[in-house]
């Protein structure tokens, strides 16, 4: 496992470090600009005012934007989960799948090493290089945050980022399972990206729209608490997504051991039948 | 199931949704010989050897592969034996050796560092090229070394020898020789028949998920067809070669070229040429497929 492990961390290491090292500044960025925002709040709840409610909505509110937590939500973790949660998708739809379909699998599924073990290995490293992303990220506001008025210390920032960390977590395992259950890596992650995708515009929508909030209550967005963490943690949310995220987990390793591990070339990896009959008679009517 | 037997499956079946891959295979394969496995693409040969490998689940039969049921422990399964997948895919961006040491961590450090380097040695290969540079023969080194450095007691060859030039060819065949003679036992697929005539002691020829025949090469070339060009030092009457015994299908172009397919013993026919002005004979084996003509007339 430890193998495996130490390969999957191998091979993330670029893409932690861009994606880290990138939103570490980021977000470090976006925190020297607190005071500013601070010395105009006046001023800036005045023009927030003027804004059209849907855009208002679509930044995740102007509720408390002046208060360190509000301004944390808004301006970094209200979007922050749906561009990193790109990262998780991508991760978890290539974790074991994405290796299937190079064809490397069957060649390490062929050396002395338990389906376990190999999922374990695999699915640690998503977890590491996930926390690891979170923690550049984490690192990138501790530093500034003592020289501005954000009043927060790198304790109370942990809060954030576990939620972060958390639900990044839901969606890689979500594109995990669906990579496994569905017949090619693209499709389980262009199914995960439409529920992200979806629940971010349906959690926008529904901030307008109360008749919207029935529905939201099964998108992982309502239960995501970003910035809003730092004045409190809501534990009960935070747990569902872990259980979710676990079961998830679970099922994708059920599908991993019934597997018949793919090979190049064997089989197709394209849309179902349907899709493609579909595709075809489309065509044809085009034709004619 | 037969404790001498290295490989053994019985009445294996395996369907991939309504496709039939494997229909009953009974395979048996002894301890300590090479056993070349014949048949054209998708007749099940690589199905065969994954199911050994437990990298698929058969839907019937039984296998026992080094006497164990790779289904119910198939770590001690790969724990001792080699595999060179026929679609081999490996880390672009990592050096051959580093590729070789990862999947040797994987093994549990089975292999020895001195060996792959020996082993990379006697094959040319420079192990600190990336893989993304190397050409296609020299990735199917690294696939051949790494399916070798644990010195496994069976080795499970999916095409050992694509896209090898034919020194290395050689090297490859003298390596299973090598690993016969140290007691390994050698399971590969083929659909080169000359490859298969040089190396193995026994063939097996599977064909539609079916094993069809077993025998030594040479039987099975014997009973192959044989393409031949007689080329004669000036026009001949060779219609009467037709009567000759195993010969069939005869052409004659202007006279001084005749073209016929020989089953069998070439003997009766080289008695019946002696009669006429031969300036040359050429003799080509047969594909796979006409090999599986006879089997199949």
């Amino acid at each position: 496992m430890l193998a495996i492990l130490r390969h999957t961390m191998s091979r993330s290491r670029t893409a932690i470090l861009a994606w880290g090292l990138i939103l570490a500044i980021y977000a470090g960025f976006m925190v020297t600009f607190y005071d500013n925002i601070l010395e105009m709040s006046d001023m800036f709840t005045e023009l927030i005012s003027h804004y059209p409610e849907e855009l208002v909505a679509f930044v995740g509110g102007a509720e408390g934007i002046t208060e360190p937590e509000g301004y944390l939500d808004v301006y970094l973790f209200s979007y922050m989960a749906p561009i990193l949660g790109i990262y998780a998708i991508l991760a978890g739809s290539g974790l074991l799948v994405g290796d299937e379909e190079r064809g490397l699998l069957d060649l390490f599924i062929s050396h002395p090493i338990s389906r376990t073990s190999l999922f374990l290995g695999r699915w640690v490293g998503l977890c590491l290089s996930l926390l690891l992303i979170v923690g550049f990220m984490w690192v990138g506001i501790v530093i500034p945050v003592g020289s501005t008025q954000l009043g927060l210390g790198a304790i109370d920032l942990i809060g954030p980022f576990l939620t972060l960390f958390v639900f990044l977590l839901l969606f890689g395992t979500l594109a995990l399972l669906l990579s496994l259950a569905l017949p090619s890596r693209n499709l389980g992650a262009a199914v995960t990206g439409l529920v992200l995708g979806g629940g971010f515009m349906l959690n926008v929508i529904a901030e307008i729209n109360p008749d919207l909030e029935t529905i939201n209550q099964f998108s992982p967005f309502a239960y995501f608490q970003g910035g809003k963490a730092a004045a409190g943690m809501e534990w009960g949310w935070l747990a569902g997504l872990i259980a979710a995220a676990l079961v998830f987990s679970l099922i994708a390793w059920v599908l991993f051991q019934r597997r018949d591990i793919r090979v190049v070339g064997e089989r197709g990896w394209g849309l179902p039948k349907f899709f493609k009959r579909w595709n075809a008679n489309r065509r044809k009517a085009e034709a004619t | 199931m037969n404790a001498k037997l290295a490989i053994e499956t019985r009445n294996l079946v395996k369907n991939y949704g309504p496709v039939q891959a494997l229909r009953g295979l009974d395979l048996q394969v002894r301890e300590g010989e090479i056993y070349g496995f014949l048949g054209p693409n998708g007749a099940g040969k690589t199905t065969t050897i994954r199911c050994l490998l437990d990298s698929i689940r058969p839907n019937a039969g039984e296998i026992r592969v080094l006497g164990i049921d790779p289904q119910s422990d198939p770590v001690a399964v790969r724990s001792r034996v080699g595999y060179l997948p026929g679609e081999l895919a490996l880390e672009g961006n990592l050096k051959a050796i580093d590729m070789l040491q990862l999947l040797n961590r994987i093994r549990g450090g089975q292999g020895k560092r001195s060996f792959i380097h020996e082993l990379a040695e006697r094959l040319d290969l420079d192990l600190n090229v990336k893989i993304k540079n190397l050409s296609k023969g020299n990735k199917q080194k690294i696939g051949v070394i790494q399916a070798f450095m644990h010195k496994p007691e069976l080795l499970l060859l999916d095409e050992p020898t694509a896209g090898l030039d034919p020194m290395m060819q050689r090297e490859v065949h003298q390596f299973l020789s090598d690993m016969r003679d140290a007691g390994a036992t050698i399971f590969f697929s083929s659909h080169v028949l000359s490859e298969v005539e040089v190396i193995a002691d026994r063939v097996g020829i599977i064909r539609i998920g079916e094993l069809v025949e077993v025998a030594e090469p040479s039987t099975l070339v014997q009973r192959s067809l044989l393409r031949v060009e007689v080329r004669f030092q000036q026009p001949v009457e060779a219609h009467r070669l037709e009567q000759v015994e195993g010969v069939r299908s005869l052409t004659q172009d202007d006279g001084t070229v005749v073209r016929m397919e020989v089953e069998g013993e070439m003997d009766a026919l080289v008695k019946a040429l002696a009669e006429f002005p031969v300036s040359r004979i050429e003799t080509e084996l047969p594909s796979l497929e006409e090999v599986f003509l006879v089997y199949y007339q």
